[in-house]
């Protein structure tokens, strides 16, 4: 008796707690879908339904579904973000600056001791690195009047560092050079 | 001077034999590093830091705040409530129209269908996070200038200049209100879809922000639309430009594709239960 007594209460309290959490629709991922939901009621009290296969509407659903790898870019005749397609190969010129892999110029500024130094780091260079070092160096020499600029090239991970912060001129740079 | 170019000689020839100069070869530079032992008795055995009496040489370590019989730094100033409600208000995480036409541009999102907060999120270089109060995305006015694209944009939040811009375009921007479930379906569809629950409808929005979704000048996706079509001529006189007319535009279904207020996909109703295995819908027999 004392038992059904308890089952009782626990099961209006159980009720009572999944019309609240219910209630609740802030933050929905911290609550279970298995917890908040009803419980099963006999199969008559829930409407018909029917399983369409082939729907016409399946065309919303797979545009819901991301891409599974990155898309390539498509030839355009303008890209009015600033953004260029790859285009040097570097055969000529003996060196080659690859894209990262959404397609982006490998240019970054590292920060360090909050701020107060920055390094200019472009990566994934191939080939010829010292000949781009020295190219990229004179462009950042002409861009501050002529003063010097210290540089470090790690040839064996293919990146060249630039003391100070130089990314915009770098990527205009390489963009202009087709890379 | 011979046997010192005989030496520098020497040195440079031992230099190329030995391994490039990096971290892992370096030593430490002199009395960089702190010996971790400390000295007892005549041995460096002496106040090792601590100063000469009192509290410091004792060590009691005072509480954290205490400032020895001062007023507390933390107790000196009343309360001020600038951030009363913080946790609760709503973040709209911001995208730029720059950021847009990069995402255009290399061919991440699709313009030839209507862009919501999924499609933004597909691209996976965006995401939203609906747990840490994140409403939707903001789209604001950076790279204004450049901005060349026709499109049909859903977004939460807008300012009057980036209006301009995407209907100076021939573009439709409607900002819209959703539900933290809604929005966290929308975050990553795939990822609700095998759930396998049936889509819910989506909430109207809360008191304070039906005025934002109901005014014409925000492109309220509960606003009259006959508001809109005529604040879209405001609009385009205030800024000064030729107002596209999307009637007679090839793309006019496309732009003027819009989601019903209780609907959180496009094209696919509340109460539908989507398989993605199987590749059926499950819906209400009519």
């Amino acid at each position: 008796m004392a038992t059904s007594a308890k089952l009782m209460l626990g099961s209006s309290l159980c009720k009572r707690l999944s019309q609240l959490t219910r209630q609740i629709h802030m933050q929905p991922a911290l609550l279970s879908s298995f917890r908040s939901s009803r419980e099963v009621q006999e199969l008559d009290k829930y409407p018909e339904v029917e399983v369409v296969a082939n729907p016409p509407e399946w065309r919303f659903v797979e545009r819901l579904l991301p891409a599974e790898t990155v898309p390539q870019p498509v030839e355009k005749p303008k890209y009015p973000s600033g953004w260029r397609p790859q285009k040097e190969d570097g055969s000529e010129l003996g060196y080659h600056v690859a894209r990262t892999k959404n397609h982006m110029m490998p240019v970054y500024l590292h920060t360090r001791f909050r701020g107060q130094r920055r390094i200019t780091v472009v990566r994934r260079v191939q080939g010829d690195i010292w000949s781009l070092e020295k190219d990229l160096r004179a462009v950042v020499e002409q861009s501050r009047n002529g003063k010097l600029c210290a540089t470090r090239i790690n040839e064996l991970s293919g990146q060249i560092h630039f003391h100070g912060d130089h990314v915009d001129v770098l990527r205009d740079y390489l963009k202009e050079k087709g890379f | 001077m011979a046997h010192l170019r005989e030496t520098s000689d020497k040195a440079l020839k031992l230099l190329r034999t030995l391994p490039r100069v990096q971290i892992g070869n370096l030593r430490p530079n002199p009395n960089s590093k702190q010996n971790d032992k400390r000295g007892r008795a005549q041995h460096g055995g002496d106040k090792h830091g601590a100063g000469n009496k009192g509290s410091g040489q004792r060590q009691n370590f005072m509480r954290l705040g205490y400032e020895t019989g001062n007023q507390p730094f933390y107790l000196r100033f009343p309360y001020e409530p600038y951030y009363k409600g913080h946790h609760l208000k709503r973040q709209y995480p911001p995208i730029s129209l720059l950021q847009l036409q990069v995402l255009i541009d290399t061919n991440r999102i699709d313009i030839s269908q209507p862009i919501d907060i999924s499609t933004l999120c597909n691209s996976g270089l965006l995401k939203l996070k609906p747990a840490e109060m994140e409403y939707g995305f903001q789209l604001t006015d950076e790279g204004l200038d450049n901005f060349q694209a026709k499109i049909n944009i859903e977004v939460q939040h807008a300012s009057e200049a980036v209006i301009a811009a995407i209907e100076k375009n021939g573009g439709v921007i409607r900002t819209a209100y959703y539900d933290p479930r809604s929005l966290h379906m929308l975050a990553n569809p795939k990822k609700w879809f095998e759930k396998g629950v049936p889509i819910p409808s989506r909430m109207l929005p809360p008191q304070d922000a039906v005025d934002y979704y109901t005014d014409p000048k925000n492109r309220g996706y509960l606003a009259n639309p006959e508001a809109i079509s005529q604040d879209r001529l405001v609009l385009a006189q205030k800024y000064g430009y030729q107002l596209p007319k999307i009637e007679e535009d090839s793309a006019y279904e496309m732009l003027t594709t819009a989601k019903d207020p209780r609907q959180v996909f496009y094209g696919l109703e509340p109460g539908w239960l989507v398989n993605i295995v199987d590749k059926t819908i499950i819906k209400r027999k009519q």
